[in-house]
């Protein structure tokens, strides 16, 4: 399968396309040289399996996967979060649902600790767009993986009615820096702050809401119980068929939001808020305000994103410590 | 001289240790059979009208109701013990209708089979390809299939009865007919 390919970039490309081993976009050709450079990231056997990857169920070895973060412009030290992403979900019960559902969920890596700022992963403005190589490069190569290995090709591999951008890449980091609360792997993870970590969870787009839509537009200074009341009304609003049976939800609030909310609550405060009030149909959306996971990240702006989870297929957000 | 491309590749492994199909039954009279809802729409009425066809037509003793509570995810083990302890001589799986419906559909079928009930799913056209692929992909490609035109979602009894009445005899060929177990490749 290897041998026998152009490493000419457009040529290369064209054979990707042909065979349904990318995502369409321009790749970095995986010669030896650099797959070898890259696997030497991680302390890992190259032949290590880290999980029968969906829907194909096909292997995906270490080799494998540097093969992918190669092509998807990956520096060799973004290599252990990559790796770190797929020790997470190979603890998840149905990563098959997430992978061929109607609904496009695709997997999203949150990363936590000192690795955000040596790697410059963006946790601010523009947090969910693109401009850094970090963000891009590490969430493709796990979309990458799942596109050649898992044979996700739209129409056989997945199912997914519209999909999403975030299967392109999505990953980003908390904006800890600027939050008032304890960073989201110490949360749910008991990890140290100054350990790394990244998350994965299942997740829709972002959906993104400021206050306005319980105030009148251009009033000042929306209270804390305010943008409390306007996170669960719009969790309720712009659920959807995969995220309505009870279960996660990420809440992004920006650092405006959190640290306004964060005058009046705690960060267990918020979760029971939210708990309580995050209701459809009068039916609680969350079955504990653990369920709540809530990660400050974004520039500045009174905005908060909701990223629902993929409830129906019944996999936790999952936190691995990076090697 | 260009540099060795090594690209990610496919074991095209199985992910199965081994196959097994259920026996199939002798006949469907005084038989005790389980129809589990995806809990889609319409799954409720095509139940009413297999039950009401399959004791007409094939003297079937008695159709069992269950309702998954996720149709993306896999029969709950308390359901399924419960159909296994029902002594359910076969199950009728259906509808799946959307991605993540097949991708569990074909883990509940193949899991039935391997406990030795026989199956029949219930899909839709659109979701053949994939159910094709992750049956494949665990060595199942003979799994019996009923396939409707896609979307079933919208029809009304009127419809549900029609397609029961036209499949009917299908959902026995499935539980009874060794011979049947064809795949994709199967001539």
């Amino acid at each position: 399968m290897s041998g026998g390919v152009s490493d000419d970039p457009e040529e290369l490309l064209a054979y990707l396309s042909q065979n349904h081993l990318s995502d369409g976009l321009p790749v970095i050709p995986p010669t030896e040289e650099r797959v070898d450079r890259m696997r030497a990231a991680v302390d890992r056997a190259p032949d290590e399996i880290l999980l029968e990857l969906p829907t194909s169920f096909n292997e995906l070895t270490v080799e494998a996967l540097a093969r992918c973060a190669v092509m998807a412009g990956c520096r060799p030290a973004y290599f252990p979060i990559v790796v770190a992403a797929f020790d997470g979900l190979a603890d998840w019960p149905n990563l098959r649902a997430v992978m061929s559902t109607t609904s496009g969920f695709a997997v999203a890596q949150i990363v936590n600790g000192p690795i955000r700022t040596d790697l410059d992963i963006n946790g601010g403005t523009a947090v969910f767009g693109p401009g850094y190589r970090a963000n891009a490069t590490i969430g493709r190569a796990v979309n990458l993986a799942f596109m050649t290995v898992g044979e996700l090709v739209p129409g056989e591999g997945t199912m997914a009615t519209h999909a999403q951008q975030g299967r392109y890449t999505y990953c980003f980091a908390e904006n800890e820096e600027q939050s008032p609360w304890d960073p989201l792997h110490s949360d749910i993870a008991e990890l140290a702050p100054e350990e790394n970590a990244v998350t994965v969870i299942s997740a829709q787009a972002p959906h993104h809401l400021s206050e306005g839509n319980i105030r009148e537009y251009g009033a000042p200074d929306p209270s804390p119980d305010e943008i409390l009341e306007a996170t669960a009304q719009h969790a309720a609003g712009a659920a959807s068929t995969g995220s309505t049976h009870p279960g996660e939800i990420t809440f992004v609030p920006a650092p405006d939001h959190a640290n306004r909310v964060a005058e009046k609550y705690t960060k267990r405060e918020v979760k029971e808020y939210l708990y309580e009030h995050c209701r459809l149909d009068g039916e609680r959306m969350l079955r504990s305000p653990d369920d709540a996971r809530i990660v400050v990240a974004g520039g500045a702006g009174n905005w908060t994103s909701i990223i629902y989870s993929h409830t129906f297929s019944g996999n936790p957000a999952t936190t691995t410590r990076i090697t | 001289m260009a540099d060795e491309i090594r690209l990610p590749g496919r074991d095209d492994t199985s992910a199965s240790d081994a196959t097994t199909y259920a026996d199939r039954l002798d006949t469907l009279a005084d038989t005790r059979l389980a129809y589990v809802d995806w809990g889609k729409p319409n799954g409720d009425r095509l139940y009413e009208h297999y039950a009401e066809l399959l004791a007409a037509e094939f003297d079937v003793a008695a159709v069992d109701y269950y309702e998954k509570p996720s149709p993306s995810s896999p029969i709950p083990q308390d359901m399924f013990e419960t159909i296994l302890d029902s002594d359910a001589d076969g199950v009728i799986l259906a509808i799946a209708d959307c991605g993540s419906c097949n991708s569990s559909v074909v883990i509940d079928a193949k899991d039935l089979e391997e406990a030795n009930v026989p199956t029949v799913q219930v899909i839709t056209d659109e979701f053949l390809a994939l159910n094709d692929k992750i049956s494949a992909s665990h060595g199942y490609e003979h799994l019996p299939r009923i396939v409707l035109d896609h979307p079933t979602r919208y029809l009304d009894d009127d419809d549900m009865g029609e397609i029961a009445t036209r499949t009917v005899w299908t959902v026995q060929t499935a539980l009874t007919c060794e011979e049947c177990l064809v795949g994709p490749g199967d001539a």
